[in-house]
């Protein structure tokens, strides 16, 4: 039995019809594929953007809302650490580094972050792509993807983002001398400068003791730390890091890996793609439902070729076969397309994403996207039968009248 | 040789109300030559054919094929006798328009397993001058279309030829085609079983069944 010369005479009558079902179901997986690979780049690239930041120490609060201004630059204030509990972390000997980090200004809409060479180096990757590291107070390294280019003077301005107030531009002029490599994280666009010149074009003292010049970087001196938002440590060895989270983790102070508030996230995340991906698969099984109304009435016109096929000698499963076929062809071209066209959406919102949160995503069409698609083509190949059996009941005679 | 022996066929009419289609007490149709059913519009000559074919299972009685019942068949196997047994021409073709000629002649092939050499289709149509190379039977001319048809009903060789109007729908030079094809198929020693309303036709045939209100009033002595 061969019902496909059939099944493809029905295409070319209604294939009009037939496309349109077919777009329909494309619509309906893509929106499920690409909901799924979008929330797995998210994932993926959030961890990537969080890789070189072990440790983060900060005032107490919401640890959260610390991760999002630190790592990921995005605009907003957040307590200070108090001056002594900076000291006492940045003289910390568990530590290879511990570097103070302050953000709040900006340039052209991308965010200015003072802190140290140690810093930057880790970020970067070990080395900066091009250009050297600042060297004094006026000088600063940018992000991969700033459009800031190496010579390039520029004023810092007051605030970031909404935070962004009347009071304008600092006076200083900043000069770009070198460029990080590409993090995939929202430091590819930012300005990093001293966090000696952050303290200092704020009115705050610079760490260090005035009368020795401008210094830059570690040691600091205790008696001239001003409090900072947060500071970044890389532990010397794994047990450390779990020490120094526990030693601050106190009444002056919350300490956290970046990982596990990320996980926390993940997991609320991981609740709600659950619950949209099994709101999906509901849709996408209304949509083949509505289909299948949607065939039965088309497939009414084929009564008559039906009764005829059956005049001419076609046993009913050929009926059967033929209209369980041609629906699911629909289902299947649906949504494999929908595959396609659910990996060009989550392209497209990852470029959005990318845009507004400078973290980089890559989504991928995974076996969970594969085993999306073929569970609704799994409903939807058993669906095709309703349409199947009900003409495969039919009379013969009914369609020859 | 193909018989009816007390068959009858129940409908019901419109208010619900169950009347007899067709009643049979003995027919006979014997091979070798055309029989025509001839009869009003709605006195049940395509019921007949219906029946005859298994397409419509009779109330009461038996359509008795080489002495055997093919009423009491189950469904399967009266699908593969009537895949074997009948051609079946409809009176407007019944033809598929996505399909090319050969599309449509070689379709009963997918019907099932079968030991019909692949070229059959091709000679069929070369057989009854219809082009092989049109993309649709859309374009062909109605007597094109109804050669096809034919062809298509000859696919399986069948021993018995229903045809029901063959040529109502043709005019007249295509119209003898037709009954020219039908001869030459009853002189092949096929039972041709038409009904028709065709003088031309009814002229050819040797034996008439006469329908009147589903009732069989003149039946061929077997």
């Amino acid at each position: 039995m061969n019902p496909l010369p059939f099944v493809a005479a029905i295409i070319r009558k209604d294939w009009w019809a037939t496309v349109a079902f077919i777009l329909f179901i494309a619509l309906a997986a893509a929106l499920g594929v690409a909901m799924t690979a979008q929330e797995k780049a998210l994932r993926s690239g959030s961890a990537r953007a969080a890789d070189h930041f072990d440790l983060v120490v900060s005032a107490p609060g919401s640890q959260t809302d610390v991760l999002f201004k630190t790592v990921f630059l995005r605009p907003g204030t957040v307590e200070l650490l108090a001056p002594e509990v900076t000291a006492e972390i940045l003289a910390d000997n568990r530590a290879v580094f511990a570097a103070p980090l302050g953000f709040g200004d900006s340039h052209d809409g991308d965010a200015i972050a003072g802190t140290t060479r140690d810093l930057v180096t880790a970020i970067s990757g070990g080395a900066l792509a091009e250009g050297r590291m600042f060297e004094s107070y006026e000088e600063a390294v940018v992000g991969a993807h700033s459009p800031l280019a190496i010579g390039a003077a520029f004023h810092a301005e007051h605030g970031h983002g909404e935070e962004k107030g009347a009071e304008g531009e600092h006076g200083t002029i900043l000069k770009v001398v070198g460029r990080m490599a590409a993090t995939g994280s929202p430091w590819d666009r930012a300005i990093v400068v001293p966090i000696e010149q952050m303290w200092l074009v704020h009115n705050l003292p610079t760490g260090h003791n005035p009368l020795g010049g401008k210094i830059l970087g570690p040691p600091f001196d205790a008696g001239f730390l001003p409090g900072v938002p947060a500071v970044i440590v890389k532990p010397k060895t794994l047990s450390d890091a779990y020490r120094l989270r526990g030693a601050y983790r106190s009444e002056r102070s919350t300490a956290f890996f970046p990982a596990e508030v990320l996980l926390e996230l993940y997991g609320l995340m991981g609740d709600i793609r659950q619950l949209m991906s099994l709101m999906a698969l509901g849709t996408q099984a209304l949509v083949i439902g509505v289909i299948v109304a949607g065939v039965i009435a088309l497939l009414r016109v084929h009564r008559k070729q039906f009764a005829t096929l059956r005049a001419l000698g076609a046993p009913r499963g050929y009926i059967l076969a033929s209209i369980w076929l041609y629906v699911a062809i629909i289902v299947g071209t649906g949504s494999v397309s929908g595959l396609a066209l659910g990996w060009v959406m989550a392209k497209a919102v990852s470029s959005l994403v990318a845009t507004s949160t400078g973290i980089a995503l890559s989504p991928v069409i995974g076996w969970s996207e594969v085993a999306l698609v073929a569970g609704l083509v799994v409903v939807g190949c058993l669906l095709a039968l309703v349409p199947a059996i009900r003409f495969y009941r039919e009379p013969i005679i009914n369609g020859l009248r | 040789m193909l018989k009816l022996s007390g068959v009858s066929v129940t409908f019901q009419d419109a208010m619900g109300k169950p009347f007899k289609a067709l009643e049979v007490a003995h027919v006979g149709f014997e091979p070798g030559c055309i029989i025509a059913v001839s009869g009003p519009s709605g006195s049940g000559k395509s019921t007949l054919l219906h029946v005859i074919a298994g397409l419509l299972p009779p109330a009461n009685g038996d359509v008795i094929w080489q002495e055997k019942s093919v009423s009491r068949l189950p469904e399967t196997q009266r699908d593969r006798w009537r895949r074997k047994t009948i051609g079946y021409l409809f009176q407007d073709f019944q033809l598929i328009p996505e399909l090319t000629p050969l599309g449509n002649v070689a379709l009963p092939g997918t019907f099932g397993r079968n030991r019909i050499p692949k070229d059959r289709a091709a000679l069929l149509l070369t057989q009854f001058g219809v082009p092989q190379s049109r993309s649709s039977t859309a374009v062909l001319s109605r007597g094109e279309q109804q050669r096809v048809a034919f062809a298509r009903a000859l696919y399986f060789d069948p021993p018995v030829i229903l045809a029901d109007e063959p040529t109502a729908s043709l005019d007249q030079a295509n119209a003898e085609v037709v009954i020219d094809h039908l001869m030459t198929l009853a002189s092949q020693g096929k039972t041709v079983i038409t009904a028709s309303h065709d003088a031309a036709l009814m002229a050819k045939a040797k034996h008439h069944v006469r329908l009147d209100r589903g009732l069989v009033h003149a039946g061929m002595a077997t």
